[in-house]
């Protein structure tokens, strides 16, 4: 009889804690925009932003030029989206930890959000969406560009929609879920704390199987790269563009020609296995992301860092 | 003069003392950029291209130290400064805002001298870069006039990014990746001139990187890369721009500091 009377009130309990979240979300979402964009008009803010991946591409595309003077196909296609996808990773990472740096020690707000009834994890969540959602615009304005111009080869008719979504969102919870333990960390690291995230998201340059198929790494770096969910995510995507794994020729060190898959090593893992490892990779890391900040937050106020200046 | 030299001391003396101070910087100022420079590293490996490809790489990883430090401790440094309120205090101060520059130029070289070394030794002893060493005294030369010509467009970055609030970190940002690609970090100079409208590598050779590393690989890979200009042509048109940008940076300054004034920008925050 007690228990029946306490359930609808715990539903009841559920649906306001949801209900804030969602409100919450959606005010910090606004919040990250308005810090992102109003220190110039659109355009402005958008030839800033998408100046720097352009650039990026622009390098890769160059590299690639002045090696495979056009040829092995396959291999631009493999760089050119891998490097569009990666602006997610950067920005989504970095957004997050970048927060937690911006709130506390440009804004000295963070003490204030603590202490009003927002709730923490949708306001991180909700202040990195600006950058993820410009980051989302920018990765496609690239592939346009790549597609134009630059001689990318994507056919609207090949891309595996269905994939392409499910690998895309299964993405932005690890993305997410890295991003949140990156700004808990920053919560406790004096100073760096405003690079953390750009730094890690270049030091995954390496650990991904971005710019070059793991296969060629030396066999501990290999290991490393087999563990980041982030090579598969990467993967994942490129098939799904590409409409199949992406395949190249390159010579095969007798004078002749060789045509496989770019990287052998992911080809064996099919869609579905491909699947089933970013799944748990996502569930694993969000489970794992949230238990981990509401114990480093709980550091951070025990040792009084939530309204420490570290600047110098 | 003295004024001058003692506030160039006080202005580099954090910087020479405290990249022993903080020891952090090993792991993100050498580590991190190492493990980024080693992906493009990859990336040639991937597609066989020559050896000496490996050793452009690790020279331009080494030299993206010092561009950075130009983006992030020279040209927004007044920036932060007006964040911190330091700002005011320097133009309270008797001396020129030139002086601290100049102070904040020599030690902002010797933190990158530090790290790009490092760099460049470590990045050299993994993959096992070759250099030809029998040109190192023009080497040495290019590297200073360039580092000249470098720290002077940081001193002209500087006056205007006195201006600016927020747009100042957004300019640092956009000019990071765009500036990599333009000046050649990781691939011939000859490639990207012979590849983009004349209007870009007009922008490429206002970038004394661009020059810089240009003659120092001819001189350190020699017979391996074409160079745009031969490394003797390229140290005149470096030492040229030094001059021309540290007479411009003492005008702007002034100039900027006069509007800055005027527009009420120097203890303005958060914009």
């Amino acid at each position: 009889m007690i228990d029946a009377i306490r359930r609808p009130a715990r539903y009841a309990a559920l649906r306001e804690s949801i209900r804030e979240g969602a409100r919450t979300f959606r005010i910090a979402a606004w919040l990250g925009w308005q810090i992102e964009s109003n220190w110039a008009d659109p355009f402005v803010f958008f030839s800033f932003t998408i100046l720097r991946p352009l650039a990026t591409a622009l390098m890769l595309l160059v590299m690639y030029e002045v090696v495979a003077r056009g040829q092995s196909g396959g291999y631009f296609s493999y760089l050119y989206i891998s490097n569009a996808f990666f602006v997610l990773v950067i920005q989504t990472m970095a957004g997050l930890a970048w927060t937690i740096f911006d709130d506390r020690e440009a804004y000295k707000m963070l003490k204030y959000i603590f202490t009003s009834p927002a709730r923490r994890f949708p306001y991180l969540l909700g202040r990195a969406t600006a950058k993820t959602l410009v980051a989302l615009l920018t990765a496609t304005i690239l592939l346009a560009v790549g597609v134009l111009f630059l001689g990318l080869h994507l056919n609207l008719a090949q891309i595996e929609w269905g994939w392409a979504v499910v690998y895309f969102l299964l993405g932005l919870v690890i993305l997410a879920s890295l991003g949140v333990v990156l700004a808990g960390i920053a919560l406790l690291v004096a100073r760096h704390g405003e690079a953390i995230g750009e730094v890690t998201a270049g030091m995954l340059l390496l650990f991904s199987g971005a710019y070059f198929p793991p296969d060629i790494l030396p066999p501990v770096l290999k290991q490393v790269t087999l563990a980041m969910p982030i090579t598969y995510w990467l993967e994942g995507m490129r098939r799904a563009l590409n409409g199949g794994i992406i395949v190249g020729t390159a010579s095969n060190g007798r004078g002749g020609t060789i045509t496989g898959p770019i990287s052998p090593l992911l080809a064996q893992f099919d869609n579905w296995r491909l699947l089933l490892i970013i799944l748990l990779s996502a569930a694993l890391s969000a489970v794992c992301s949230f238990f981990f900040y509401r114990w480093i937050e709980h550091q951070a106020k025990e040792r009084g860092m939530i309204d420490r200046l570290t600047g110098y | 003069m003295r004024l001058v030299l003692r506030t160039m001391y006080a202005r580099a003396y954090p910087r020479v003392f405290g990249a022993n101070r903080e020891l952090s910087w090993v792991f993100f100022e050498i580590f991190v950029p190492l493990v980024n420079t080693s992906a493009f590293v990859f990336l040639y490996r991937a597609l066989h291209a020559p050896e000496a490809y490996v050793g452009f790489v690790i020279l331009g990883g080494a030299m993206a130290t010092y561009w950075l430090n130009i983006l992030w401790m020279m040209a927004s440094q007044l920036y932060w400064d007006k964040q911190e309120g330091n700002l005011e205090l320097y133009v309270l101060s008797p001396t020129s805002l030139m002086a601290i520059l100049l102070g904040m130029g020599v030690g902002g070289l010797y933190m990158s001298t530090l790290r790009a070394a490092t760099i460049a030794v470590i990045g050299t002893l993994i993959f096992g870069v070759s250099l030809d060493g029998s040109q190192w005294a023009f080497a040495l030369l290019v590297f200073v006039v360039a580092m000249v010509a470098l720290y002077g467009l940081g001193m002209v970055l500087s006056s205007v990014f006195l201006m600016w609030g927020r747009e100042a970190w957004q300019v640092s940002l956009a000019l990071t990746e765009p500036v990599y690609f333009l000046s050649g970090m990781n691939f011939p100079l000859s490639k990207l001139f012979s590849s983009v409208p004349g209007v870009l590598s007009l922008f490429s050779a206002v970038i004394p990187v661009s020059f810089a590393l240009d003659a120092l690989r001819q001189l350190l890979f020699p017979g391996q890369i074409i160079g745009v200009l031969p490394p003797a042509t390229e140290v005149l048109i470096l030492g040229g721009m030094g001059i021309v940008f540290i007479a411009s940076a003492y005008f702007l300054l002034k100039r900027m500091e006069w509007l800055a004034k005027v527009e009420a920008r120097l203890s303005l925050r958060w914009q």
